[in-house]
């Protein structure tokens, strides 16, 4: 039986049960919070950036073909595999198994998107293409970055979460992965393909 | 359980290329209405995947996913919409 100050204590403890439709969710309501502003956030530049192409199609479509489409798919099965194995590590903590090693594979693999980001921005600059080139650079360095800032946090999270073990946790962390990977899925073809 | 996970993996790897094919990556042509239409698809129905599967939205109820698919449905109009406009010079006759 709980003692007076336990109870005092687990009552301190904000439970989930006030958060209306957040709670249905899975991980924290507070990371659906930040999930459903950034979702908000990269809708509005996807939207811009397809408005912007439709202004001027001749300077995004010719800027357009210097990227490398073929590594930015390479990216997206990158981004995809680390997300099957966050979801199987938040499968694996579910039923009680020990997720790190899945966790652990699926923030190595952020990594390694972010490496093949690194080198792709890399060629472009030393191709002569910078943020101030023209207004497809200037969106896709800000996109892409952007993007790959969440990609630095969702891997920190990764490793928090694997290291603060427990269902809550690693479904929160997982939750922001997932979201990070969703926004990819639309910004590849959008930046990549689409002219 | 797992397994439905992999099967999830497998497709959206599968649907990865698929896109990829559609946007020709060798060629600088433009795609045309149609392919761009059938790459959001590919991509909207990808997302939808992740949702569902990944993110465990199956479990969250139907309010939740239809939330997130009318997101991805609007984005997925307004660059279709903004590619015609562009397709057809309405927004260049309209400046």
């Amino acid at each position: 039986m709980p003692t007076t100050v336990e109870h005092s204590r687990a009552e301190a403890v904000p439970s989930d049960a006030g958060w209306g439709p957040l709670s249905r969710l899975p991980g924290n309501p507070m990371m659906w919070i930040l999930i459903l502003g950034e979702l908000a956030v990269f809708g509005v530049f996807f939207v811009g950036f397809a408005v912007a192409r439709a202004l001027d199609p001749v300077t995004f479509d010719a800027s357009q073909a210097h990227l490398d489409r073929t590594i930015g798919a390479a990216n997206t099965l990158l981004l995809i595999t680390s997300g099957w194995l966050a979801a199987l590590g938040a499968r694996a903590e579910a039923s009680g198994r020990n997720p790190r090693a899945l966790l652990a594979g699926a923030a190595v693999l952020g990594v390694l998107f972010l490496a093949v980001k690194a080198r792709e921005y890399g060629a472009e600059i030393g191709a002569g293409f910078y943020p101030e080139t023209n207004t497809f650079f200037t969106l896709y360095y800000l996109l892409t970055g952007f993007h790959a800032l969440h990609v630095v946090m969702g891997v920190v999270l990764l490793i928090i979460v694997a290291w603060l073990r427990g269902i809550n946790n690693v479904e929160t962390g997982c939750a922001f992965w997932h979201m990070v990977d969703l926004i990819w899925v639309i910004l590849y073809p959008l930046v990549y393909l689409i002219r | 359980m797992g397994m439905a996970l992999t099967r999830t993996w497998l497709i959206l790897m599968l649907l990865t290329l698929t896109a990829l094919s559609i946007g020709r990556p060798a060629g600088d042509a433009l795609l045309g209405a149609a392919a761009v239409a059938g790459l959001l698809f590919v991509s909207g129905f990808k997302a939808v995947q992740i949702l569902r599967n990944f993110l465990g939205l199956r479990h969250a109820g139907t309010g939740w996913q239809a939330v997130f698919i009318l997101y991805l449905a609007l984005i997925a109009a307004a660059i279709l919409g903004a590619y015609l406009a562009a397709e057809t010079g309405l927004l260049a006759r309209l400046r």
